[in-house]
């Protein structure tokens, strides 16, 4: 299946969408490197997204809620996951951290975000699980990670040739990450201790909305495929943003500008409204997506203040995306975790449709298996191919 | 494959380590979702209970148990885990060579390129 035609395209996207395996190389080198696993890494503001390849070359993704949590003792039942990196304070993460009323990292530029001690360890514990679920074992493991960064973080070079990473970003992923040993003990809910060292012996950074177009426009070796595209436009509906990316393919040339915010002012909207439970920002993005949230220690279904909630304030989100989708020079894509709600999706294409466009000709949704994490998947992409193959 | 016929919605408590594993699973399977992963953990669970039951029809009963615990059976072989009651009727496993995986195939040399004309690229110490 393709999202332009009804031919499949070959691309690492119908391979996903069909369960066709990639046959990536699971280790790859890097300037006379030893093998070094092969990771995306999409540390977005909701949710970090993870891609990496099982020993076989299969891919493996994640999406883990960035929520933090300091961990306390459970006094009974059933205990939850906890980290400590390189010998810090204990913590929880992602879905088990928003379940103990866990909060948000602080969201904002790279710079910022990697010079909290919080993120590095979160990003470390999210390499474990990820890890964990693509078959590796405790112990040593040397990474080189792509690591997917806001798209207005990649600029023109000073030298005028070409494009590069702003110089914020590259001195703070220089400084907290490129190189850097994280050595995570991981106590899992049954008391089981393991010891995880990971190093970050390479970095790739690329915009985030560039992995997107790489699984789209690629075969899963790299090749373009060659359907007749010139030109497209890239709309990612994050938690943070609302993003428009522009990319031509004869020269390759890549544009950006953010759109505003994303789906953050929906799910405070939706969290004002049910002010009683207090939802933190990270809670009340889980319940935007879910439709459910906990009330007084039950699960509550929530969908039809969801449906209100994107009735009103997703026309706001839908209006700042409207230019992309009306202009008739690029085919539009769209993706990022706000395609996963199915009320925003429904008032996109109903607003296309009154202007006429129609899917796929014109333009298409990511699907929602993929949404979240194809930015990582695309980063992953970025390492194996910047690495040529080598293994 | 799952039993034709309506369906009825039932909803389950279950511990943070199930949902971790089903989690697990949906990421390493092709389930299209969770909540298909624990519908056929539980089609499969009903099968494996039903052996305990008296008053089943056995015969049709083994007959589904054998496919469905094929997996269970290669595992155990594999791990040397056979219960003592089957142990006697194993057969010795044949000698097979391993072949592993089939080779990924060759990176496009345009690839990199590509990768570099977006601004991506490995970062460098002396940059």
């Amino acid at each position: 299946m393709t999202l332009t035609t009804t031919t499949p395209r070959g691309t690492v996207l119908d391979h996903l969408q069909d369960g066709v395996a990639l046959r990536l190389p699971a280790t790859v080198r890097v300037s006379g490197s030893g093998p070094l696993i092969p990771v995306g890494l999409d540390n977005g503001n909701g949710h970090t997204k993870l891609a990496l390849l099982t020993a076989q070359g299969d891919l493996v993704t994640q999406a883990v809620p960035t929520v933090y949590r300091t961990a306390k003792e459970i006094r009974g039942g059933a205990d939850i996951t906890s980290y400590r990196v390189n010998d810090g304070t204990a913590f929880w993460a992602g879905a088990e951290a928003l379940g103990q009323e866990g909060d948000s990292l602080p969201i904002g530029a790279t710079s910022e975000r990697l010079g909290d001690n919080r993120q590095r360890d979160f990003l470390a514990a999210a390499l474990v699980e990820a890890l964990i679920v693509a078959g590796y074992q405790p112990g040593i493991h040397n990474l080189a990670v792509g690591l997917a960064i806001p798209n207005d973080e990649i600029v023109l070079k000073r030298s005028g040739d070409g494009l590069g990473v702003a110089r914020d970003t590259r001195e703070a992923i220089k400084a907290a990450l490129f190189g850097k040993t994280f050595t995570v003990l991981r106590t899992s809910s049954s008391g089981q201790k393991t010891s995880w060292t990971l190093t970050y012996s390479t970095i790739l950074p690329q915009a985030q909305s560039i992995g997107t177009y790489l699984a789209w426009s690629r075969t899963p070796n790299g090749a373009a495929v060659d359907d007749g595209i010139e030109a497209l436009s890239i709309v990612d509906i994050g938690t943070g943003d609302l993003q428009r990316t522009d990319v031509d393919v004869a020269p390759y040339r890549m544009t950006g500008e953010k759109l505003g915010k994303g789906t953050i002012t929906m799910a405070r909207q939706m969290a004002a409204q049910l002010g009683d439970l207090r939802l933190n920002d990270a809670q009340a993005m889980q319940a935007l997506i879910a439709r459910t949230v906990r009330d007084s220690g039950f699960r509550v279904d929530i969908g039809a203040t969801v449906d209100a909630v994107i009735a009103a304030e997703g026309q706001d989100l839908v209006a700042r995306l409207l230019p992309v989708l009306q202009q008739k020079s690029r085919y539009v894509l769209l993706t990022g975790g706000g395609v996963l709600l199915a009320g925003l999706r429904a008032a996109i294409e109903e607003r296309a449709a009154a202007m006429g466009k129609a899917a796929p000709r014109n333009f298409a949704f990511v699907p929602d298996r993929h949404a979240l994490t194809l930015n990582a998947t695309g980063a992953l992409l970025a390492v194996v191919y910047a690495a040529g193959g080598q293994s | 494959m799952s039993p034709a016929g309506p369906r009825a919605n039932k909803s389950l408590r279950l511990a943070q380590e199930e949902l971790e594993r089903a989690q697990r699973l949906l990421a390493a399977l092709p389930y299209a979702s969770e909540a298909e992963v624990l519908a056929d953990a539980a089609r499969r669970g009903l099968l494996l209970i039903e052996a305990e039951a008296p008053g089943a029809d056995r015969a049709a009963l083994a007959r589904r148990l054998r496919t469905l615990l094929l997996p269970v059976f290669e595992l155990l072989v594999e791990q040397d885990a056979l219960p003592a009651l089957l142990a006697g009727y194993r057969a010795p496993a044949p000698r097979v060579e391993a072949s592993g995986p089939p080779a990924p195939p060759a990176i496009a040399p345009t690839a990199a390129g590509d990768v570099k004309s977006f601004g991506g690229g490995f970062l460098d110490d002396d940059e």
